[in-house]
C-alpha cells in the first residue's frame, strides 16, 4: 500500500483463531511511508505454522511434554501404580475391570466398592481413535489418542506412539512404557500405545 | 403432579459473537434488559425475587469467583438471592431448571434465569485448549475438547456408514439456520465442500465441524403460571425437565454411537412432560460438533440409531423438514458462550412457540418444543427443558 493525497487502505489481519480488519484514509501525503513501503518489499510470506513457532506457541520437535505437576506431586503418590504398574481394579462382584484404580472408588459397572488390584493386559485392539491436530505447546500433532480394548477386557484410553499414521479400528496395539515429560530436573514415564506389527519386525 | 406450574413470560439475549468492546457485567445487563423488554404487558426489574446465573468457567477471563455476587449488582439488583449454577456445557439449561423449580416449589413467584459467558478475551492457546494439560497425568493426556466427541463419529462412521458429507450437512443447515438469526456469532451460509475442504482439527472433524468460541448472554423471565397473564396473553409453560449423568472418562463408555445421559435425561423429560419425541415442533440440541447433532436427534428419539447422519443429509432437521433442529443456527453458527448457550436455546423455543421467529418460525403442530445440552468431561451430564404452549 502506497498512501497518497485522498487514498484508502485496508488492512485484515487474521491469526490465532481471530481476525481484524481495519480501514485507513489518508488525506495528505503519509511522512515515511516511502521508507515503510521499502521495508515491506524486503518481507517474505511465511505460514500460519511458521508465525506460531516463531512466537514459541508452536514448538515442533522435542518427545517430552511437561505435565503441569512436578512428579513428586501428590497426584504421582496416589497414581504411581497404575501408571508404572499398569494395576488396574478387578471388581470382586463382577468381574468388570475399572482404570485406573485412583479415580474408581466404585465399579462403573455394579456400584461395588470392592476390589483386587492386578496387572492390566499389555495387549488389545483399537476400539476407537481420534488424531488431534490441534493443540497448545508444547504437544506435538498429529497426536493419535486411542481408546483401547485390552485382552483382559479392561477399557483404556492412551496416547499412540510409533504409529505412522496406520491406525484403524480393529488395530493391534501393545502398551509400552515411554516418557512423556521431563520436567523440572525429572522424568516422567507412563505407558502408551503402540502398534503390534512394529514388534514383530524386530 | 405435585409441583406448581411454570410459565416463561419473558425471554432475550445479546448478539453472540466476539464481544472485546463489553465485559461480563455489561453482557449480563444486556440480557436482562432485552427479557425485560420481552414481556408483553411491562416488566418492572424489581419484581425480580431471586437469580439464578450460568457461568460455566470464569478461568476464560481470568475470574473464577463470579455469578452469585457479581450479576444482580451488575443488572441493578443487588440485595436479591443469587446463586450460580455450574454443570459444564449443560449449566445455562441447569439454571433454567433450577429456576423452573424454585417457582414450582412455591419459594419464589418471578424469578430471573441468565446464563452469561467470556470466552474470547484470551487466546484459545490459555483458553479451552489448555485442558490438553488437565485431568489425569497420563489417560487424558492430549484430551482438547474435540477429543470428546471425535471418537464417536470415528465408530459412528464405522458402524453405521456415517460419512463426512453427512456430518458436514449438520454445519450447513445450521449456517443456514445462523444467517437468518440476527444474535448469531456466524451470519453467511456455507457449503458441504467449504466443511470438507476446512483444516482438520481433530479426525474426522475439521473446523466447520466445531462451533466457535463466543462470548454471549441470554435471559429469562419465569412465573408462577397462574400469576402469568398479568405479564403476558401469550406465556409459554415448562412442560418439563430431565437430567442424567454418566461416567465421565471416554475409555468408560460402553457405546461409542450414543450418549448414555441424553437418552437417561430424555427419557425423564418426556415422561414429566407427557409427551413423546413425536409431540415436538422443534429443538434446540447441543452441536458443539456436527457429530454430537447426529448422536442428539438418535438418542432424543427424532430418529433412530445410526440414521441421524442420513436423516440430516436428507433435510429431515431443516426448518421445513419433519423435524426442524436448531433453527437458531445452534451452537455452530449462533455460537456456544456456555453458560448462556442453553438460556439462550431456550429463547428460541420460546420465539418458535409465540410465532416470533421471524425467517425461522418453523410450522407449530403441537405447541412443544425441547431443549438438549450434554457436556462435560465425556459427556457425562445431560439437561433437558420441554417447553410448551398447552395450558397445564
Amino acid at each position: 500500500m502506497r498512501p497518497r493525497r485522498g487514498g484508502h487502505g485496508r488492512i485484515v489481519g487474521w491469526g490465532g483463531g481471530r481476525a481484524t480488519g481495519v480501514t485507513i484514509t489518508a488525506r495528505e501525503p503519509v511522512p515515511g511511508a516511502a521508507a515503510v513501503a521499502d521495508v515491506l518489499k524486503g518481507g517474505r510470506p511465511a505460514t500460519y505454522a511458521a508465525v506460531l513457532q516463531a512466537r514459541r506457541q508452536l514448538v515442533a520437535s522435542g518427545e517430552t511434554v511437561p505435565m503441569g505437576v512436578p512428579p513428586q506431586s501428590a497426584q504421582f503418590v496416589r497414581g504411581a501404580d497404575e501408571m508404572l504398574g499398569l494395576l488396574g481394579a478387578r471388581c470382586v462382584d463382577c468381574g468388570t475391570i475399572n482404570t485406573p484404580p485412583s479415580i474408581h472408588p466404585h465399579c462403573i459397572s455394579c456400584g461395588s466398592a470392592k476390589f483386587v488390584l492386578e496387572p492390566l493386559a499389555r495387549h488389545g485392539r483399537v476400539y476407537t481413535f481420534v488424531v488431534n491436530q490441534t493443540m497448545p505447546a508444547p504437544f506435538v500433532a498429529p497426536l493419535p489418542l486411542a481408546v483401547i480394548d485390552l485382552d483382559d477386557g479392561a477399557r483404556v484410553m492412551l496416547q499412540v506412539t510409533e504409529h505412522e499414521g496406520t491406525l484403524e479400528i480393529g488395530s493391534e496395539v501393545e502398551l509400552v512404557v515411554r516418557r512423556y515429560a521431563h520436567e523440572r530436573g525429572a522424568p516422567v514415564y507412563g505407558y502408551k500405545a503402540r502398534p503390534y506389527a512394529i514388534r514383530e519386525d524386530q | 403432579m405435585s409441583w406448581n406450574r411454570v410459565a416463561v413470560v419473558g425471554a432475550g439475549l445479546i448478539k453472540f459473537g466476539e464481544l472485546f468492546d463489553q465485559s461480563y457485567e455489561q453482557m449480563a445487563a444486556g440480557a436482562f434488559a432485552a427479557a425485560v423488554d420481552s414481556v408483553d404487558h411491562g416488566f418492572e426489574p424489581s419484581q425480580v425475587e431471586a437469580a439464578f446465573v450460568a457461568t460455566q468457567r470464569g478461568t476464560l477471563w481470568g475470574q473464577e469467583g463470579i455469578g452469585g455476587n457479581t450479576v444482580p449488582s451488575a443488572i441493578g439488583l443487588a440485595g436479591i438471592p443469587c446463586t450460580r449454577i455450574e454443570n459444564a456445557c449443560p449449566s445455562g439449561s441447569d439454571a433454567f431448571r433450577v429456576g423452573a423449580m424454585a417457582v414450582a416449589s412455591g419459594v419464589h413467584d418471578v424469578v430471573l434465569v441468565i446464563g452469561v459467558e467470556k470466552m474470547r478475551d484470551k487466546s484459545a492457546e490459555e483458553g479451552l485448549l489448555a485442558r490438553a494439560a488437565a485431568g489425569h497425568p497420563i489417560f487424558t493426556r492430549g484430551e482438547t475438547a474435540p477429543v470428546l466427541f471425535a471418537p464417536f463419529a470415528t465408530r459412528h462412521m464405522h458402524e453405521f456408514g456415517t460419512t463426512r458429507e453427512m456430518l458436514a450437512s449438520v454445519a450447513v443447515k445450521n449456517h443456514y439456520n445462523g444467517a437468518r438469526d440476527p444474535y448469531a456469532h456466524f451470519q453467511s451460509e456455507i457449503t458441504v465442500e467449504d466443511v470438507l475442504a476446512s483444516p482438520s482439527v481433530c479426525s474426522p472433524l475439521h473446523l466447520l465441524d466445531c462451533c466457535p468460541q463466543t462470548d454471549g448472554a441470554a435471559a429469562t423471565l419465569l412465573v408462577r403460571a397462574d400469576i402469568a397473564e398479568r405479564f403476558t396473553d401469550h406465556p409459554v409453560y415448562v412442560a418439563g425437565f430431565g437430567v442424567a449423568t454418566d461416567h465421565p472418562y471416554l475409555h468408560e463408555k460402553s457405546s461409542f454411537v450414543g450418549l448414555k445421559a441424553t437418552q437417561l435425561a430424555a427419557e425423564r423429560a418426556y415422561a414429566m412432560a407427557d409427551v413423546s419425541p413425536a409431540d415436538i415442533d422443534c429443538a434446540e440440541v447441543h452441536d458443539c460438533f456436527t457429530i454430537t447433532e447426529i448422536l442428539d436427534i438418535e438418542d432424543l428419539g427424532f430418529v433412530d440409531k445410526g440414521k441421524g447422519g442420513v436423516a440430516s443429509l436428507d433435510g429431515e432437521t431443516s426448518l421445513t423438514g419433519r423435524i426442524p433442529i436448531n433453527t437458531s443456527g445452534g451452537l455452530l453458527a449462533k455460537g456456544h458462550p456456555i453458560g448462556a448457550t442453553g438460556v439462550a436455546q431456550l429463547t428460541e423455543c420460546w420465539w418458535q412457540l409465540r410465532g416470533e421467529a421471524g425467517d425461522r418460525q418453523v410450522e407449530l403442530r403441537h405447541g412443544n418444543a425441547l431443549q438438549h445440552n450434554v457436556g462435560g468431561r465425556g459427556s457425562g451430564v445431560s439437561v433437558i427443558n420441554i417447553l410448551t404452549t398447552n395450558q397445564p
